[in-house]
């Protein structure tokens, strides 16, 4: 929870790329998520992840990017390298470091793994990134009001996406006072067996249902009461996300990504393959 | 009230992980058996996190919090909960269950009492806490002041000698503030501790007789509730506005020794006494 | 015309066997400071939804009598109308806020109502400058304390620009600073002559802002009087489980001991002024 609360002051900050228009940058974080799918050139990625890491400098969220990638990197790309010897296809021509029964571990096997996880890193990279430089609100604003405008889809959507980064850390807050006062009633949460542990959690969801009942009925009010109508087509909207050259721009260099990845391919370089 | 302490905090400092500052910050406190006590300051002075410590729910970060002869530090909060019984603020984040019985004998089940034991106790704590009778009444469907009545009956059951109540009086009014409170002194004079945090100046005037205030992670007063209540110039520092009779007494009678806390009978009586007023 | 109007209104609430209200008749005039003062349960939340349309248009029951807002039936007006004449503040602070953060919070209903966005700019300063939140705009809810949540509610309510505003026991949740913040700026509320319905516990602090105190209980009006009126009727707001100010019960209690006072004093400055007077008498 403390997470979603961090994650929502991050894109608030002021930078060059924070001041992008939140659309744009979805955009270019789709391109983000494209390029580690065409290619798996190892140096490639790593080239990529590079620039993203430069930009993440520039906008001053680099520090905070480091403490949640610092977690998450090796787990990804551990679990890969790890799981992959067990699934990549023996052939007698490999460098086997390690070859029994089934379990193959080749050093083709190895660089291979290793590219899938730079994969994984690019596509985690960039999604923080986007995370971290955008206002999530500004985006679910600016997309509704291309939605209302333009699709004639009700507002009702992106507020429910607004409303519940509102609710969620108050949940959670809700969730620590519930178990708090289960452990004050003798309820011992930390032994047993997992099945059991389960079972202890039953009544904690209880009074979490119900704290969530009461909230949904004073949502209700408050919603007549602020004059939301889910059938209101002539709501306006207060910020408005015009597209600027430097939006532009930002999108230009997400299909950059695209088309080097297109050329690779066509030179028959996109692929980790030409290293083994 | 014996002499015997029965919690003592020594030096203790509190930390959050996400917070750079102590929230409980050199604290020291003999608590005696039997005491009635309030501890007043404002939200984020720090008294939540103090009176969590006496159940564990929080480990020192320094220092220590000795209940009962029990060092916090080394038993769960399950455990202390049958020396400790902490009602929350909210009843409605501890209700559950689809009877009244159910939900008290929650906490004795959890302790392991026997079937008979746990029928006793349910017993004694619906009366003590003016719920008998209502057994099988659905929890979700009683009114405020009876759900907070029910989570003090649901934690009493598992007959604690101390009692730490949070807030006890938040949205309910003056009357159903009046009785929680009276219930609550019933459990004092038949030897419960019981140590309350909350705002209302007016329910400690009344009730507490020992006053321990808190400002920024600090203990900045403890002592008799009449004189903590004089000492305009500390609970000014501490946003704490003392109830009007102390102010009036103050301004009228500004050398009269208090040996009592007062209301507002009280004071009319030494006004009369003193000859500031005759009939 | 008087702002608000209900005649003879009763109200039960769906599946409910009582009464929640019964023969309410009382009218509110433009630039009047109204206290409502009752134990919990005598109905002051459900007049203020009766009030404002919440019931029966979103809670549901059997409603008799008639409830009008400036000449319009707020049964049938839709609650978003009348929402643009009366702004209502409730108990919980944190529910009735739904952005993640206060710009947002105050912005929505004003994008709802479909004003021009150099409209909502100028509404949107104004309010932040009243309720002193500029500094805080760009927060989210959980990190504001239970005051600057309710001064934010109170902000939201205020931008839509409505006639009357109703705090409905907006403090009641708050640490004493946090109360104070709130009473301040009813206080702030009343020297701009706004018309407010300020439904309380805490009598003492309504006793500095109210011109009129209704009292109510078992879901009927009692008393329906000038502040000093009701205040010196120490022995009927006690036996109601309603404390009155400390001063005054200490000046009752001297009156009953034979001490006259020929006006009960409600704070500590008229006390000190109302008991020297008696001495100097003597």
């Amino acid at each position: 929870m403390a997470f979603v609360l961090q994650m929502l002051e991050m894109g608030k900050r002021e930078s060059w790329f924070h001041s992008v228009n939140p659309t744009a940058k979805l955009i270019w974080w789709v391109c983000m998520i494209i390029v580690p799918i065409m290619i798996t050139n190892p140096f490639a990625l790593i080239i990529m992840t590079v620039c993203i890491w430069v930009m993440a400098f520039q906008s001053g969220i680099a520090k905070q990017m480091y403490k949640f990638l610092i977690v998450t990197y090796p787990v990804m790309i551990g679990f890969i390298v790890i799981l992959w010897p067990f699934f990549y296809a023996a052939t007698p021509d490999q460098h086997y470091l390690f070859n029994w029964s089934f379990l193959h571990f080749s050093l083709e096997g190895f660089i291979y793994a290793l590219a899938m996880g730079l994969r994984i890193v690019l596509s985690l990279t960039a999604c923080t990134f986007f995370v971290m430089t955008t206002d999530l609100m500004d985006l679910a604003s600016s997309l509704g009001e291309f939605m209302q405008n333009k699709l004639h889809i009700s507002y009702m959507y992106p507020l429910m996406v607004m409303s519940s980064f509102k609710f969620l850390p108050e949940l959670g807050g809700d969730y620590f006072n519930i178990i708090e006062s289960f452990k004050s009633r003798a309820m011992d949460m930390d032994t047993g067996s997992v099945m059991e542990r389960l079972k202890k959690y039953v009544p904690v969801a209880i009074p979490l249902i119900d704290s969530m009942l009461r909230k949904a009925q004073n949502i209700a009010i408050s919603l007549e009461l602020k004059a939301f109508d889910t059938n209101n087509k002539s709501r306006t909207f207060y910020k408005h996300y015009p597209f600027t050259i430097r939006d532009l721009f930002f999108i230009f260099l997400g299909a950059v990504a695209i088309v080097v990845c297109v050329v690779l391919n066509s030179l028959n370089w996109g692929k980790v393959d030409i290293f083994l | 009230m014996s002499e015997e302490p029965i919690i003592k905090v020594e030096h203790l400092y509190y930390k959050y992980e996400t917070r750079d500052q102590f929230a409980v910050e050199d604290v020291n406190l003999t608590i005696k058996k039997g005491e009635f006590i309030a501890i007043i300051g404002q939200n984020g002075s720090g008294k939540t996190t103090l009176v969590k410590h006496f159940n564990g729910l929080h480990k020192p970060t320094r220092g220590r919090v000795i209940v009962d002869g029990h060092n916090t530090a080394d038993h769960p909060t399950s455990e202390l909960a049958r020396f400790v019984g902490y009602v929350f603020q909210n009843p409605d984040h501890q209700i559950f269950a689809d009877s009244v019985r159910d939900e008290v004998s929650f906490g004795p089940k959890n302790i392991g009492f026997t079937e008979e034991h746990i029928e006793s106790a349910l017993k004694l704590v619906l009366g003590e806490m003016e719920l008998s009778g209502m057994e099988e009444e659905q929890p979700f469907q009683l009114s405020r002041g009876q759900r907070q009545r029910l989570a003090v009956a649901s934690i009493l059951a598992m007959e604690p000698s101390i009692l730490v109540i949070d807030e006890p009086t938040t949205g309910q009014d003056w009357r159903e503030s009046i009785a929680l409170m009276g219930l609550v002194q019933g459990l004092n004079e038949k030897g419960h501790t019981c140590i309350i945090t909350t705002h209302n100046m007016n329910l400690v005037s009344i009730f507490a007789r020992r006053v321990i205030v808190m400002r920024q992670a600090k203990v900045t007063l403890d002592g008799p509730t009449q004189d903590v209540f004089r000492n305009v110039e500390e609970l000014r520092a501490a946003w704490i506005k003392p109830p009007d009779v102390y102010t009036l007494a103050q301004k009228l009678l500004p050398d009269i020794h208090l040996d009592k806390p007062i209301l507002p009978q009280d004071l009319a009586d030494l006004l009369i006494n003193a000859g500031i007023v005759g009939r | 015309m008087p702002l608000i109007e209900l005649k003879n209104i009763e109200f039960t609430y769906r599946g409910a066997a009582n009464q929640s209200l019964s023969n309410i008749t009382f009218s509110v005039e433009p630039g009047e400071f109204i206290g409502i003062i009752g134990p919990t349960g005598a109905g002051k939340s459900t007049l203020c939804w009766v009030i404002t349309g919440v019931i029966p248009q979103i809670i549901k029951g059997k409603l008799k009598g008639t409830s009008f807002v400036k000449g319009m039936s707020s049964r049938k007006t839709p609650v978003a109308t009348i929402s643009q004449i009366i702004g209502l503040v409730q108990q919980d602070a944190e529910a009735q806020l739904l952005m993640t953060d206060i710009e947002k919070e105050i912005v929505f209903p004003l994008e709802n109502l479909g004003l021009p966005p150099e409209e909502i700019n100028r509404r949107l300063n104004y309010v932040l400058d009243l309720v002193n939140l500029r500094s805080e705009c760009q927060r989210h809810p959980f990190y504001l304390s239970g005051g600057q949540k309710q001064r934010v509610a109170v902000a939201t309510a205020l931008a839509m620009e409505p006639e009357i505003l109703i705090l409905d026991e907006a403090t009641s949740e708050l640490d004493p600073i946090g109360a104070e913040e709130v009473h301040n700026l009813a206080g702030l509320l009343k020297k701009k002559l706004k018309t407010v319905l300020m439904v309380e516990h805490n009598i003492d602090e309504l006793a500095k802002v109210a011109d009129r105190i209704i009292v109510m209980d078992k879901g009927r009006i009692l008393m329906d009087a000038p502040v000093r009126q009701v205040l010196s009727q120490v022995d009927f707001l006690q036996s109601l489980g309603i404390y009155p100010p400390q001063v005054t019960q200490t000046a009752f209690a001297l009156q009953n001991k034979g001490v006259n006072f020929k006006q009960m004093p409600i704070t500590v400055e008229e006390g000190m002024q109302a008991i020297t007077r008696v001495n100097h008498n003597v």
